[in-house]
């Protein structure tokens, strides 16, 4: 008796051990996203020395009147690049939050956010919006009820369908149907575009950008999204590791099963369809930053999902630095995010190959 | 104290699978289902955890009916284990079996460190706490299934409900198992288990509710129920039930007949 206890002393120690380690591993990814943050803000095709960035900061916190020499730069800082950068941050915290939580609900590790439908509906909408010669404000507020419109719809299906338990079969199938649709709708809409104007515009959405929507409005639209969309989920994390046993098993321990599915599909598809309708369709990022987040932390929700936020921000930072400076026109990102993210998803397959077993 | 089937009758939509059932199990009782496959013993757990509607009859649960349950009281109430099995991702040991304090825990589903020396006592009670660092997925399907008996004794409650915990497990972890149950049965839970090995029911020494495939259910100690007579007719092959001996005790063990065993 006197060993076992002392046995259960050395094992709780270690957990304690290991929740003050995540919380270490938590402030050092702030940190590097500041880090992320402080040098994207002085980069780019107007690049801003250190001393001048940090100048301008502190000019604009101070209140004073900025220096004639630094006018320019502020005006590209406070403008373009800050918000731009601020929309970074949110979208790629807001595709991994909801990529990591499908992936719980599903059970499944290859689950990306548009498994439902949301991104190729947002496609089709902004496609539409586009052709129809909507602006702005009309291609995202099209692109942002077709997403969630899809997904009401491939819920409202699987509900129909589904008899006994394969509810999550049911809808996972729902979601490719549906998807497949708008997607050819999509196509459709490119093939009647104007190719001279409509085309390269609908091809440019399609691909994802942060070019046009780096502005006050959209961190606004953004920010209020982004708290409605996280907030559920981060409260509902401990318990989503009760999930991806099985829903049987969920419902058996407590776990309101179905009222959390709802609330999680909910949840991500305001932050997907958001993201989604006012930058454009970002592939990989919401499928690799919580497969690579949970190789870096492990499975367990609760350190899982506050890291994929913050990886998948620091991720989307750092990619976009290259959309905006590596050609002198833009990258679009969801190129990039491919480019980038196949070869590191292919390599974390071999690195992680007994994890994923 | 007690779960009291009363009429039960259940299935899906328009197929009736189990009809009119009716059983108990007493607090440090334990009751095993026996039958051929297919004839509703998955059905009836389902029903008994309400993932299935009843279509008639009742169940209640310390004479309330289990209706009346909030998901939480139910899962403080009564525990599940499933067949042991691979989830997708892999989980420490001791994070599963800290999942069987959910219904415990408050709305953000923080554990705290009560309910951290709850799961740890439960690895303790089964002499499974030198799995707590391993990885679950990469267990035994006996070390899996002892988890997972685990991670339900951290729910504390007062009945359990095993689905065919010594399927798929080895000639020695069979009984490992075994004995652990009967051990938590003796230790004061109330214990609804299926399995597919009738010496399984002599072993546990507890009740069985026999079901045939005609929907008739026959209830009762397992000297009652298991005779030859029944078991032939539950799972219509010839049955021998023998008395054993080991060191002076004697035993009953039950034993099917190959064709030419029979003449």
């Amino acid at each position: 008796m006197e060993q076992n206890s002392q046995e259960s002393q050395i094992i709780l120690a270690r957990e304690k051990n290991a929740l003050r380690k995540e919380r270490i591993l938590l402030v050092i990814l702030v940190l590097v996203l500041i880090g992320a943050l402080m040098i994207s803000l002085g980069f780019g095709r107007y690049s801003i020395p250190v001393e001048q960035l940090f100048r301008i900061i502190g000019q604009k916190i101070t209140g004073k009147a900025p220096l004639p020499e630094d006018k320019e730069a502020g005006l590209v800082l406070f403008l373009v690049r800050l918000p731009r950068l601020l929309l970074n941050i949110m979208v790629g915290a807001a595709l991994s939050v909801s990529g990591a939580s499908f992936q719980g609900l599903f059970r499944n590790p290859m689950v990306s956010p548009g498994i439902l439908g949301v991104s190729s509906a947002a496609g089709a909408g902004a496609a539409l919006a586009i052709l129809l010669n909507l602006n702005t404000l009309g291609v995202n507020l099209m692109a942002f009820f077709f997403g969630i419109g899809a997904v009401l719809l491939v819920m409202l299906l699987s509900r129909l369908i589904r008899h006994g338990g394969g509810a999550l079969i049911v809808m996972v199938l729902s979601g490719v149907v549906i998807s497949s649709i708008f997607r050819a709708l999509t196509s459709l809409a490119k093939y009647v575009a104007d190719a001279d104007k409509k085309l390269p515009e609908i091809t440019f959405w399609l691909m994802g950008s942060f070019a046009k929507s780096g502005n006050a409005r959209n961190i606004v639209v953004m920010g209020i999204a982004l708290l409605l969309g996280v907030v559920p989920l981060m409260a509902m994390r401990r318990r989503m590791n009760v999930l991806t046993f099985s829903e049987d098993e969920a419902q058996s321990m407590g776990v309101n099963v179905k009222r959390m599915r709802y609330l999680i599909i909910i949840s991500s598809t305001l932050l997907t369809g958001t993201s989604v309708c006012l930058c454009g369709t970002i592939e990989w990022v919401g499928l690799i930053i919580p497969h690579i987040t949970r190789l870096m932390v492990g499975p367990n929700y609760r350190i899982l999902l506050p890291a994929s936020m913050l990886s998948g921000s620091i991720f989307m930072v750092v990619v976009d630095n290259f959309c905006r400076s590596i050609i002198p026109g833009e990258l679009p990102i969801g190129v990039v995010t491919s480019i980038i993210g196949a070869p590191l998803f292919i390599y974390m397959l071999f690195k992680g190959r007994k994890e994923l077993t | 104290m007690s779960i009291v089937l009363e009429n039960v009758t259940c299935g899906y939509k328009d197929k009736v699978v189990v009809k009119d059932l009716s059983a108990e199990v007493e607090a440090g009782t334990l009751l095993c289902l026996l039958g051929p496959n297919g004839v509703g013993k998955t059905t009836l757990f389902k029903s008994i955890l309400r993932h299935l509607p009843l279509m008639s009859g009742s169940i209640h649960i310390n004479n309330r009916s289990v209706k009346s349950f909030s998901y939480s009281e139910y899962a403080k109430l009564i525990a599940y284990v499933p067949q042991a099995h691979t989830p997708p991702f892999s989980f420490k040991v001791f994070d599963v079996v800290a999942m069987g304090r959910t219904a415990h825990m408050g709305i953000w589903g923080r554990p705290g460190k009560h309910d951290l020396d709850i799961a740890l006592h439960s690895l303790e009670r089964l002499g499974a706490e030198a799995l707590a660092d391993r990885i679950y997925t990469q267990l035994s399907g006996g070390e899996r299934q002892m988890v997972l008996i685990a991670r339900a004794l951290a729910q504390e409650t007062e009945y359990m409900i095993l689905d065919e915990p010594t399927s798929n497990l080895d000639f020695g972890n069979q009984i490992r198992v075994l004995n652990t149950v009967r051990k938590l049965a003796q230790e004061g839970l109330g214990i609804i288990m299926t399995t597919h090995h009738p010496n399984h029911v002599f072993q546990s020494q507890g009740n069985v509710a026999l079901m045939l495939r005609n929907h008739e259910y026959i209830f009762g100690t397992a000297k009652e129920v298991m005779t030859k007579n029944n078991l032939e007719k539950a799972y219509g092959v010839d049955v021998a039930i023998i008395d054993a001996y080991y060191k002076d005790h004697a035993f009953p063990v039950c034993y099917p007949l190959m064709k030419e065993e029979t003449l």
